[in-house]
């Protein structure tokens, strides 16, 4: 019965945060998503809250290499809706070293740089974000199909704004940090760690990848979303473009 | 029959979680209200100007009087200068035999004397700014 209370208050809470203006997400970590050299990963992926959906595209050139690009858009910034398809995004460009092991462990490292932006089009102001990370994983398969992985994404943080209206007096200016819950947002860098827990079930040139991602250490601050859940859809291109070449075999003899 | 009522709870948060964070879709404008609390051993007469209209309330002893504003153009909130404008409008005063005595605008006739506290309510989707100022019975001496 305890238990059922405490996720009632749980979800209240989650009902009740989740209505102020926030500007920044811990979104999807990249966490496994190269085996080996030519891999062309097309990935789509859908947040269990603020609207969020994603669409990457990566390619290893060599059997530890990979680059990975990822744009993610979702709806935090509460107020306004000015542009039909987009209100808040971060696309993130990641170089990453990765290492397949034939036990089936996985271990990898993602350098990463990220621009975001945060309710485009509002009249009022032009908020950007700038990350920049580096995040180490820690993988394994099992059974072939079954992936978990263990990451941690360490983030330096930092915001631009730029009124849309020139020349605010101080009191304007105290005004915009109060209405759109700015406070010390654009003062501060901030530097955040986000481990996340990866769980992927892998078929042939598929994998369907469940990942909770959240913020240690930001202290409470107002602004940022401290959770996230994400599914994602991944095609490994490579493979069904090989698959389609030979056809004679099946695919799980291919590699 | 207890369960199936945990269960109806359980199902109504989910759904709160889930539905009770619609965006809002539009920018409120910015409610200023200004508080004045009479803090002197007599009643106070306040005067102020709405909508181009002049009015004028009793604030008893130990009592607070209040009144809003909003922007009336496509603006969110009301500039320092129009606050500064509104406020210079307000005469504070009591009467003693039949004289009215005026409290000084040095007092409140800007926006920067007064204690300023800003409020969300973003469930609600209002936003306030809460302007107070006490009125003591010391300010008739200067």
């Amino acid at each position: 019965m305890k238990s059922v209370y405490r996720f009632v208050l749980m979800s209240l809470t989650v009902g009740f945060v989740g209505c102020i203006p926030h500007y920044y997400l811990p979104t999807k970590q990249n966490t496994m998503v190269f085996e080996k050299k030519g891999d062309i990963i097309l990935s789509g992926n859908l947040g269990l809250f603020h609207r969020q959906t994603g669409l990457e595209l990566g390619y290893a050139p060599t059997d530890n290499i990979g680059v990975y690009s990822s744009f993610n858009k979702f709806d935090i910034s509460y107020y306004g809706k000015q542009h039909p398809f987009l209100k808040d995004f971060i696309w993130d460009n990641e170089l990453i070293f990765f290492k397949k092991y034939n036990s089936g462990l996985y271990t990898g490292i993602n350098l990463g740089l990220g621009l975001g932006k945060f309710n485009v089009g509002n009249p009022y102001f032009n908020l950007y974000l700038y990350r920049q990370f580096v995040q180490p994983t820690l993988g394994i398969t099992v059974f072939n199909h079954l992936q978990f992985g263990l990451s941690a994404r360490i983030v330096r943080l930092n915001y631009n704004a730029t009124s849309a209206t020139r020349g605010l007096s101080e009191y304007d200016q105290k005004m915009v940090n109060q209405y759109f819950n700015f406070k010390d947002l654009t003062t501060n860098d901030f530097f955040l760690i986000e481990p996340a827990f990866t769980m992927a079930f892998k078929i042939e040139c598929f994998r369907l990848q469940f990942q909770y991602a959240g913020i240690t250490n930001s202290n409470y601050r107002p602004y940022f979303l401290n959770e996230n859940i994400s599914t994602s859809l991944s095609i490994n291109l490579n493979k069904l473009f090989l698959y389609k070449k030979s056809k004679t075999k099946p695919l799980s003899n291919t590699f | 029959m207890k369960t199936k009522k945990t269960n109806y709870l359980v199902v109504l948060c989910v759904v709160i979680s889930f539905a009770g964070c619609s965006n809002s879709e539009y920018y409120p404008k910015v409610n200023e209200v200004f508080s004045v609390r009479n803090n002197t051993d007599t009643t106070l007469i306040f005067k102020y100007q709405v909508s181009g209209l002049n009015k004028q309330d009793t604030i008893l002893k130990n009592y607070y009087f209040h009144a809003n504003y909003w922007p009336t153009d496509d603006k969110l909130w009301l500039s320092e200068q129009e606050l500064n404008n509104l406020l210079s409008k307000i005469a504070i005063f009591k009467v003693e035999n039949n004289t009215p005595i005026y409290i000084h605008p040095k007092y409140y006739n800007k926006i920067s004397l007064w204690n300023n506290y800003f409020e969300n309510d973003y469930q609600a989707g209002w936003v306030c700014n809460q302007n107070s100022i006490e009125i003591t019975a010391e300010m008739f001496d200067n």
